[in-house]
């Protein structure tokens, strides 16, 4: 039915054209022409989508709020050369960053002071994927409740992040093609986005988010004694021996017993008694065989052995540590992954 | 779901593909978006990944008069599309500025594609009348783009052109990089050049087995760079203006992550490229069976209005697809299932 629509409308106009005219011309659409498309396209069943679960919970976000984020964030075509305070930000070095008017971590800052960076920057409308592997990098040592709360608010500032940018990029925009061969015309560059489309569009696309960062990876480890806290998304989950999991960029695995995992490629790791581990710690937690498993991979890497750096990239929470004291582009393209 | 909400929430391709087929029942052609012009084959370098036979200028390209003729006056007959022009390297052509000249002078806006090392040529033609949008090659890091090139010292030249076309007065100078089994692993060390030259945005291209290419299908990247390079690109997107271009094709509901403006191949349909002896093409391909004719024989307005069927009637699956880059798809090379995870 889907397919016969158009051909059905398109043969009517078809009889309607060739009594009318018979030789092709260029021409500006008609009006009705894209009425008629419109309404073809409504008529016709969308494409199946996923269930997304309700919407009830979207987070109030204030008009406000959504405009400045639309002044900040938001890289596209029409503001380019006008690169926002926020934008300059992000793209400074540390030593820059000091001479802006935003939230500074020093090196090792504690929880609390991250997440006041985090309230700041969300006061600030300034909703953004790049907060949550900034804030994240290298988290303090903590307990594993504190991680986890802090891991959850990155979580829910991230899917808000992913919702606004979704909303914004679901609102109708002008058709252009693509700049690889061909330049935008004139008509086209600026086109302006209105807050309360946005905003209009969130509630449906804060149900359907999914942040990548908070989606498990590759990494599959099985406890292999023990039993293991797996905190994702501020709700823990007990994995007991035998059991298998995928590791998330996020989650904190807590060990109020000493566990031993299992990675069936490198081999052992061992959460200390009373311990709190995150992606940024598992190198830690390798037994020394296993370290020097990651360790030839690494080096196999900067070899540019074939298949290596794919092996690395599956292992990538494991590996980081080793990859970064290699000099090889492709173990900083690996590592650029893991941390942004 | 009120069906004013069911219009808008429709992505615009599904419209717009709708309109292009009923538009060709009507037999009217939209008037095209932007043209693409080869200006030249001729070619100082000789790049392995290059989508066209660049190298020796052929014997049969058009004249200053014709390219101002049957090129850029036939654009403003139009409605004065935007003339991008191309190469080969299109700054080797001694005529360029005056034929920019003079479709400045017939109003069109235009566009620049560049290896960067002669821009100086049209040091005034850029004051006088700047291009929407030049972009200058960059495909690695210093030594991997000399090495690639064949030339020392084009890896500096195309940052120097970068700085130069601001100085000018281009309103958006951009980084092109083509992704290629070899440089795919490289994009993070390139990065932090790219942002350091001054450049507006990046554009990162994706390798497709035309031209040279043809014999070089060893650079097609493997699934899991064109994964890792999407990623990367992704990610950076959030303190740069990265994109993929349109060969990577579309990424369905996540294309916002991508691109700022939904993908939407318009080959034949918003744009096309003449070659540089006249031949119109829908897209970038050599592949002559796919010309709606020649500049030469007919006029390319009527060739706009009367050729590329196949790319607007929507009974091709191949040409008639808006959501995936054709070419790409035709080689057997499409990328969207890897580096997007959806069905080509």
């Amino acid at each position: 039915m889907r397919d016969e629509l158009p051909v059905v409308a398109g043969g009517l106009l078809v009889a309607a054209a060739l009594v009318v005219r018979r030789r092709r011309r260029v021409a500006r659409p008609p009006r009705l022409v894209r009425y008629a498309a419109l309404a073809i396209c409504a008529l016709t069943p969308a494409p199946s989508r996923a269930a997304e679960p309700s919407a009830a919970t979207a987070p109030a976000l204030a008009a406000a709020t959504v405009e400045a984020w639309l002044a900040q964030v938001p890289i596209a075509l029409e503001n380019r050369r006008h690169e926002t305070p926020w934008q300059r930000f992000k793209r400074a070095t540390p030593a820059e960053r000091a001479a802006l008017d935003f939230p500074l971590l020093a090196p090792g800052a504690s929880l609390p002071v991250r997440l006041a960076a985090l309230g700041d920057l969300e006061r600030r409308g300034l909703y953004d994927a790049w907060n949550v592997a900034w804030l994240w990098r290298e988290p303090p040592p903590a307990a594993a409740a504190d991680l986890a709360a802090f891991a959850a608010r990155l979580v829910h500032h991230g899917r808000t992040a992913e919702a606004l940018a979704a909303a914004k990029a679901s609102l109708p925009v002008a058709l252009r093609p693509w700049m690889s061969k061909a330049a935008p015309p004139p008509s086209v560059r600026m086109h302006g986005v209105r807050a309360g489309d946005v905003l209009a569009r969130f509630p449906a696309a804060w149900a359907a988010a999914r942040p990548r960062w908070t989606q498990p990876g590759p990494l599959t480890l099985t406890v292999a004694a023990g039993e293991l806290g797996l905190w994702r998304d501020g709700r823990r989950a007990t994995v007991t021996a035998g059991a298998s999991f995928a590791l998330a960029p996020l989650d904190v695995l807590e060990a109020r017993a000493e566990v031993r995992l299992r990675h069936d490629e490198v081999g052992a790791l061992v959460l200390p008694a009373g311990s709190a581990t995150t992606a940024w710690t598992l190198p830690a937690r390798l037994s020394p065989e296993a370290a020097a498993q990651v360790d030839a991979l690494a080096a196999q890497v900067a070899a540019r052995v074939p298949g290596a750096v794919d092996r690395a990239e599956r292992l990538l929470p494991l590996a980081h540590a080793a990859l970064r004291g290699t000099d090889a582009p492709d173990a900083r393209l690996l590592v650029e992954l893991f941390e942004r | 779901m009120g069906i004013l909400h069911r219009l808008l929430r429709r992505p615009p391709p599904e419209v717009w593909r709708t309109e292009t087929r009923l538009l060709h029942a009507l037999r009217i052609a939209r008037p095209p978006t932007a043209i693409q012009w080869i200006a030249t084959a001729a070619c100082d370098l000789r790049c392995p990944h290059c989508y066209s036979h660049a190298g020796r200028r052929l014997p049969d390209e058009l004249s200053t008069d014709e390219a101002c003729r049957l090129v850029v006056d036939e654009l403003a007959a139009l409605g004065g599309p935007t003339f991008v022009v191309a190469g080969g390297e299109p700054t080797l052509r001694a005529d360029l500025p005056r034929v920019l000249e003079h479709a400045a002078a017939r109003g069109l806006p235009w566009a620049l594609h560049t290896h960067g090392a002669h821009v100086e040529r049209l040091a005034d033609v850029v004051r006088a009348h700047p291009p929407l949008l030049v972009a200058v090659s960059l495909d690695g890091p210093r030594a991997f783009h000399d090495a690639f090139r064949g030339r020392r010292g084009s890896f500096d030249a195309s940052l120097a052109a970068l700085r130069d076309l601001r100085t000018w007065g281009a309103p958006e100078v951009i980084a092109g990089t083509t992704v290629t089994r070899e440089n795919a692993d490289l994009v993070a060390d390139l990065y932090p050049t790219v942002r350091a030259s001054g450049a507006d945005g990046w554009g990162l291209h994706l390798f497709a087995p035309e031209g040279r290419g043809e014999a070089h299908r060893a650079l097609v990247p493997t699934p899991a760079q064109l994964r890792r390079v999407a990623a990367f690109a992704e990610r950076v997107r959030a303190e740069f203006p990265v994109e993929l271009d349109n060969e990577w094709g579309g990424a369905g509901p996540d294309d916002w992550r991508y691109r700022d403006t939904p993908f939407l191949c318009g080959a034949g349909r918003l744009s096309c490229v003449v070659g540089p002896t006249g031949e119109v093409m829908p897209c970038t391909t050599t592949d002559l069976a796919e010309s709606a004719g020649n500049v030469r024989e007919s006029p390319l307005s009527r060739l706009w209005a009367e050729g590329f069927a196949a790319f607007r009637d929507g009974r091709d699956p191949l040409r008639g697809d808006v959501h995936d880059c054709w070419l790409q798809a035709r080689h057997g090379t499409s990328c969207r299932p890897h580096a997007f995870g959806i069905g080509a």
